[in-house]
């Protein structure tokens, strides 16, 4: 009782003056709540405005353009065309569609790639072949899969297992990641501290990858479906999980570890040494923490090596392998 | 029976010195063997073995006759006699659980062949054919389904349509733990029915044993089990329909085991496990040597938060079907979420080696 109440008082200082309407996210957390809306992850369902972009393939000829402030996506055989507004695109920078078409939904058979600054076959359904507009339109989507969409890249997306299309706010915001944010918001307001969300940064490395890996794919979900080769490469719980030196329990090993979840990762490998030598290093052993070999060959830029780029197949981008080895010249993608 | 014969002459080289008396006896034992006068060298086997109870080719040719005369308790007690002097001899510990299987004594022969099978008795030309039909029928008597089906797969691969062996493939497809000796003749049509449709699915003729399913539905699609074994049939390509089945059959047969671990299974694979949990429990009630029951269960609980009652569940079915890499994917997710980090990474490598394996991969 006595700690909750201390609790109180400093929550009253530190948010002191604020009003019940202007307490936010940021009022608190300003260092996590002024980054995290400028990531990528926030922008993972965001319309943008396009200009006339243009695709044939097969007998099958696509459009994205935006006129008027408004998005459409068209294909056409030639003789019948489909077209329909955009409502729902998503990705911050490959961008693939989700479109309205009586009253179902589906996944556009082509996406806008940044690199090629245009449409290509959207990822993964490269094995698909046409024979009708229908499906040259797009793949309807289950629902389960309607739901996983929305889930990962909206916030407050499903409810009891329905996707709210009208109250979804797009891309990952504070919520879709501290679930109760908006209890511990009103409580704040009223001067308490409960109920407080769950403190993500105690969880296990195990858990977390899991955590992540609820849009990030967990080991297990790509296992279970079946996923081999370069595809994977996206998946970086999965591929951290196949590491020699992943544990579960070891915190030096995990998402966060070495990346903050309310900023875009860092580029470059130099900024990542240090979480590679809090391993691999040859010093004493730091706080009883096992310690591995050091690396024979270098002591910078580890991941340039040992996590190496990988071209994802259709994807039109490199992903770093998140797989952590020793590569060896010729040796297949490991699964 | 003349394979066994043969067979047993075959096994056995040399024996040991014997000394004067029993030497004589062990001579007139083979010459009656040799020229067939097997009464006779029964009774010479049995007095040379009173000299020496431990020679090992006088208690196998004794067991060889017996069960050739069809005195299997007999026959029974000789190869218990040699497997306690020869452990390792493979072929023995089958041929004793031959002789309790035509003596009744079924648990004890189903882990007799068991013991056999290990001992790669099973890879024996002539002999290892009839230890494994046998295995996989004492398979479907003891409810072990999956694993009986699993054995049957080598004898219908050849596209047999032996009525015997169409039955004993439908009474582990429909999970009724019987032996085809044992069924009444009235069931024999519907066994043989649901047989031949399984068969044909399990040897890849997928068209035709699509078309035997039409059929057996037609003649018996108001009968327990069948609509679970069409939905069997079904899930690999049409899971919505097959689960429709599945609800048939519920219909029909309500608490039905089989059924309720696929709609568990559907439910999982749909995340939705708290609504998995209640159908798996009358599964993995139903039917504890099913892999698939045990599974759905064990998920079921350690996707509803509760782990430590779940991995049990996970550990069985993973021990019911060794080979399955969805089993031990499961146990990976169980054993990290309990903090068992080493036995998690154990079976992270054995998930990844045997879907390799499954999907023809060659892993590195």
């Amino acid at each position: 009782m006595r700690s909750v109440s201390l609790c109180a008082v400093l929550l009253s200082l530190v948010c002191g003056g604020a009003s019940a309407a202007d307490v936010t996210c940021a009022t608190c957390h300003k260092k996590q709540a002024t980054s995290q809306p400028g990531t990528f992850m926030a922008h993972a369902l965001m319309l943008r405005t396009y200009p006339k972009l243009t695709k044939t393939l097969g007998g099958y000829t696509y459009t994205v353009e935006t006129r008027g402030g408004k998005s459409t996506y068209s294909v056409t055989d030639g003789v019948d065309t489909i077209a329909v507004p955009i409502r729902w695109a998503f990705g911050a920078k490959t961008q693939t569609w989700v479109l309205e078409r009586n009253g179902k939904l589906y996944e556009s058979l082509v996406s806008f790639y940044p690199k090629v600054n245009g449409l290509d076959v959207t990822m993964g359904d490269q094995h698909i072949t046409p024979t009708t507009l229908l499906e040259a339109f797009g793949r309807e989507l289950p629902d389960r899969d309607v739901r996983a969409c929305f889930d990962c890249h909206a916030t407050g997306a499903v409810v009891n297992r329905q996707v709210q299309f009208e109250t979804l706010k797009p891309g990952v915001q504070c919520g879709r990641c501290h679930t109760g944010a908006n209890e511990h918001l009103k409580a704040i307001s009223k001067g308490k501290s409960t109920p407080m969300p769950a403190r993500l940064g105690k969880m296990t490395p195990e858990d977390t990858s899991n955590f992540c890996g609820q849009c990030h794919r967990t080991w297990d979900w790509v296992v279970r479906n079946r996923l081999r080769g370069e595809a994977t490469v996206r998946f970086q719980p999965y591929r951290l999980a196949n590491s020699a030196c992943y544990d579960g329990g070891d915190s030096r090993i995990s998402c966060t570890a070495c990346h903050d979840p309310h900023q875009d990762p860092v580029v470059g490998s130099a900024a990542y040494d240090e979480k590679c030598l809090a391993c691999h290093s040859t010093a004493a052993v730091v706080a009883k923490q096992k310690m591995y070999k050091a690396c024979p060959v270098g002591k910078a830029e580890c991941s340039s090596c040992h996590m190496p780029k990988v071209p994802l197949p259709g994807g039109h981008q490199t992903f770093t392998d998140h797989h952590i080895r020793v590569v060896k010249a010729g040796e297949p993608y490991p699964n | 029976m003349k394979f066994l014969v043969v067979f047993c002459m075959l096994f056995f080289v040399a024996a040991a010195s014997p000394a004067a008396t029993f030497d004589e006896l062990s001579t007139r034992a083979a010459a009656a063997r040799d020229a067939n006068r097997i009464s006779e060298a029964i009774e010479l086997y049995r007095q040379a073995l009173e000299l020496n109870p431990k020679w090992q080719e006088g208690v196998w040719f004794l067991g060889t006759f017996l069960y050739q005369k069809g005195d299997y308790a007999g026959a029974q007690k000789a190869f218990g006699r040699f497997v306690t002097l020869a452990p390792q001899a493979g072929p023995a510990w089958g041929l004793l659980a031959l002789a309790e299987f035509r003596t009744g004594a079924y648990d004890s022969a189903l882990e007799h062949l068991e013991r056999s099978l290990d001992l790669k008795a099973g890879e024996q030309e002539g002999i290892g054919f009839i230890l494994r039909y046998h295995h996989a029928q004492l398979l479907t008597r003891a409810g072990a389904f999956e694993q009986a089906l699993r054995a049957f797969r080598p004898f219908l691969q050849s596209g047999s349509a032996d009525p015997s062996l169409l039955a004993a493939v439908g009474l582990a497809a429909l999970h009724r733990p019987r032996l085809v000796g044992d069924v009444p003749a009235a069931e024999l049509e519907l066994l043989q029915a649901a047989g031949k449709a399984t068969a044909l699915t399990m040897s890849g003729r997928t068209d035709e044993a699509r078309a035997s399913f039409a059929d057996l539905l037609k003649r018996f699609g108001g009968s327990p089990d069948i609509h679970y074994l069409y939905g069997c049939f079904l899930f690999p390509t049409s899971p919505d329909e097959a689960i429709a089945e599945m609800k048939r059959e519920l219909a029909i047969s309500p608490n039905h085991p089989g059924a309720s671990a696929m709609i568990a299974w559907s439910l999982l694979v749909d995340a939705d496990p708290g609504a998995a949990l209640p159908h798996a429990q009358i599964a993995a009630a139903g039917e504890q040597k099913s892999a698939t029951a045990q599974y759905v269960m064990g998920r079921s609980l350690h996707e509803t938060g509760r782990s430590k009652e779940g991995l049990p569940y996970l550990e069985a079915a993973a021990s019911l079907d060794a080979s399955n890499w969805e089993n031990r994917v499961a146990l990976v997710t169980a054993y990290a979420k309990l903090g068992r980090y080493a036995d998690a990474k154990r079976e992270r490598a054995n998930a990844l080696r045997l879907s390799a394996e499954a999907a023809g991969i060659a892993q590195r």
